[in-house]
């Protein structure tokens, strides 16, 4: 499953995974390719797959098709939706504890510990029972015990979920000097607004499969579609699809131009309530690709 | 790897009052309590505890022989007062020698003594109060006989040299078993077996806080990870038994019982305590594969180990047990183990006479780890 071939990064092929042989496919047929220095943002709603496909890629769960390639353990880090430490140890003791789980050479553990702490900003804490520590605290400890053997791929499994702004943001720069320290980073999220601020490449997984992937900006400029909302009951003429109630779109092609479309809605005496056109963020393009919020 | 493993659980244990607390402070008041209420139950020579009034309505030579040889006093009151005080709760008993039980003993009829109880009191103190009236009328009766027959043996001493009782009771072993050699190992081996409440509860948290799974995702050999659960309880376990015999020897003495003779076979009593601690915390990593929530992991462990605890003569000692029951406690292995320490303690037993309490416990400890290995494998 493994292999060298990604060295510090990722290579995921024709990915495939049902937790029973009945059910509908949990993965279906993902490919990812991830380079050392990127961040990958996974995209999708809850239940997408994304952890799924965290917990593929980690060796936990054995893929019964397709193709693996990553850096072996614990070169590689997954960092749990959960705080997977001991509510009872201190900051440091998790962190010693992990070193050694995680075959840091004695030598090298204490010197580990410290960075780690320094990295993730609790020095502070060091002492402190994780059980004493607040939320944020704690989601800062679950990323420092997954950067204690210091792995060059790393899969972070929302590691945001339930902290605050500040804390927010002190993860996100923290991310984003791994990325600057040449790690190659997976970040599973359902914040769109975080995969957008930090990510170079973006995967969009529904329902096991990946519905989209690429540059963010070749994501969000992929399409113009003009989006309107009109009164109830009103019905566009031909061309036009209803995405929701009251709210419909159309592609326009390269060379009709806005005014035109807004023109024919006018002859047909459609009162336009709403206009949305050209800049599109991420739930935009959930939405048009899936039907669905990213929230759901 | 095995030994950070070893240390992070026990400095976890170390700050969890509750689990120390059942550990360790629950046997402790168990020994305490039971030494002294059961102390009378396992003395060869008890004085009984009971409160009997006695009244001696017949107030013949013979009927104060009688009272004399019983041990007994007549109190002041008449049967119907006496009845009252019992109704009342001032005594546990009420012994009447009936009027016209100097007659019924000279016609050699059956004579008229009776106990009379209060409902509460135990029957097996009842039967040992019961026994001794039966012995003082035995004699009694052989005084009676010995008497007629004297003159014509021409042995004047004869009524005094015959009529004792020559029997004696005592221990086959080479310290009879007293409450405390009972209490020791039997809340030590229940103490042992409540390992199941912190270990499965701590399996479960590690599998729903996804430390396990962190675990797993860092390549730790899962050999490791069972040991990094197992060797801690086992170093508790052996910590258990220092403790428990220290209770024993120091401070059940402190409250008036006896003192446990630690004059065992050393190697005997370690082999017992691993035997047990094999096969508590097999039973310990068994429940926590299925259990699902500590809650439930909390309410199993404590009803599995109160259940075993019920059967293998914990609560109630096997010799109290009537012969059917004590035949149920071969089905618990609490039973098995408590049956192995007691031949340590009270049967000064070696190690190869423990060997077959030992296997069974091994075999019985491997099963059900191995077991829960199997479903917690699966599981993940």
């Amino acid at each position: 499953m493994s292999s060298a071939d990604a060295r510090a990064g990722l290579i995921v092929s024709d990915l495939h995974y049902r937790y029973r042989p009945d059910a509908p496919p949990a993965i279906d047929g993902v490919d990812v390719r991830l380079q050392p220095g990127e961040i990958l943002g996974l995209l999708g709603p809850n239940g997408a797959g994304k952890s799924t496909l965290l917990r593929l890629v980690s060796g936990l769960l054995p893929p019964q098709r397709g193709r693996i390639e990553r850096p072996p353990a614990p070169q590689f880090a997954l960092v749990g939706q959960e705080n997977a430490f001991y509510l009872r140890l201190t900051c440091r003791e998790n962190l010693a504890f992990f070193a050694a789980a995680a075959r840091v050479p004695t030598d090298r553990r204490e010197q580990r510990v410290e960075e780690c702490l320094r990295t993730t900003g609790l020095l502070d804490l060091a002492a402190r029972r994780a059980e004493h520590c607040s939320g944020g605290a704690r989601r800062r400890l679950n990323l420092a015990i997954g950067l204690l053997a210091d792995p060059t791929l790393l899969l972070l499994d929302e590691p945001t979920a339930n902290v605050d702004p500040q804390a927010r943001a002190f993860l996100l720069d923290a991310v984003r000097a791994l990325r600057a320290r040449g790690k190659a980073v997976v970040y599973a999220s359902h914040y769109m607004e975080e995969v957008e601020a930090i990510c170079d490449r973006i995967a969009i997984i529904d329902s096991g499969r990946l519905i989209a992937s690429g540059k963010l900006e070749e994501i969000l400029g992929a399409e113009r579609r003009l989006r309107v909302r009109v009164p109830a009951g009103t019905v566009p003429p031909a061309g036009w699809q209803e995405d929701s109630t009251s709210l419909w779109s159309k592609e326009l092609g390269a060379q009709e131009s806005l005014s035109a479309a807004l023109a024919q809605l006018e002859a047909h005496a459609i009162a336009v309530r709403n206009v949305q056109f050209g800049a599109r963020n991420l739930e935009d393009v959930f939405l048009s690709l899936t039907r669905r919020s990213l929230r759901d | 790897m095995l030994r950070a493993f070893i240390a992070k659980e026990l400095l976890a244990l170390r700050r969890d009052p509750h689990a120390l607390a059942v550990l360790f402070l629950m046997p402790t008041a168990f020994i305490l309590v039971m030494s002294l209420a059961l102390r009378d139950s396992f003395r060869l020579d008890a004085e009984s505890t009971l409160r009997v009034l006695v009244v001696d309505e017949d107030q013949s030579a013979d009927s104060r022989r009688l009272l004399e040889l019983a041990g007994a006093k007549p109190g002041p009151m008449n049967v119907d007062a006496a009845r009252a005080a019992l109704r009342r709760r001032d005594a546990d008993a009420l012994a009447i020698v009936g009027s016209g039980f100097a007659r019924a003993l000279a016609a050699r009829e059956a004579p008229q003594v009776s106990l009379v109880a209060e409902p509460g009191t135990p029957i097996a103190l009842l039967e040992r109060e019961r026994g001794r009236w039966e012995r003082a009328l035995g004699t009694l009766r052989a005084e009676a006989a010995l008497r007629a027959i004297a003159p014509i043996v021409g042995d004047a001493d004869l009524v005094s040299q015959g009529a004792h009782s020559a029997v004696t009771l005592r221990s086959a072993a080479p310290t009879p078993l007293t409450s405390v050699q009972q209490s020791v190992p039997a809340w030590l081996v229940f103490a042992m077996f409540f390992v199941a409440l912190p270990v499965s509860t701590l399996v479960i948290a590690e599998r729903q806080q996804g430390t396990l799974e962190r675990l797993r995702s860092l390549a730790v050999p899962p050999i490791v990870i069972v040991l990094g659960k197992l060797v801690p309880f086992y170093l508790v376990h052996l910590l258990q038994v220092a403790a428990m015999l220290a209770v024993g020897r120091w401070i059940v003495p402190l409250v008036g019982g006896d003192a446990l003779s630690l004059a065992v076979d050393p190697l005997a009593l370690f082999l017992v305590a691993t035997a047990t601690s094999i096969a508590a915390l097999g039973l310990s990593l068994f429940i926590a594969s299925f259990a699902r929530t500590s809650e439930q992991a909390t309410i199993v462990a404590g009803g599995i180990n109160i259940i075993l605890g019920a059967l293998g003569g914990i609560m109630v000692p096997k010799q109290v047990m009537p012969a059917a029951m004590q035949s149920i406690t071969k089905l618990s292995p609490m039973g098995w183990g408590l049956d192995a320490f007691v031949d340590v303690f009270a049967r000064q037993a070696t190690s190869a006479g423990v060997v077959v309490e030992c296997v069974a416990l091994v075999a019985f400890g491997t099963v059900a780890l191995a077991l829960g290995v199997i479903r917690l494998d699966r599981a993940a």
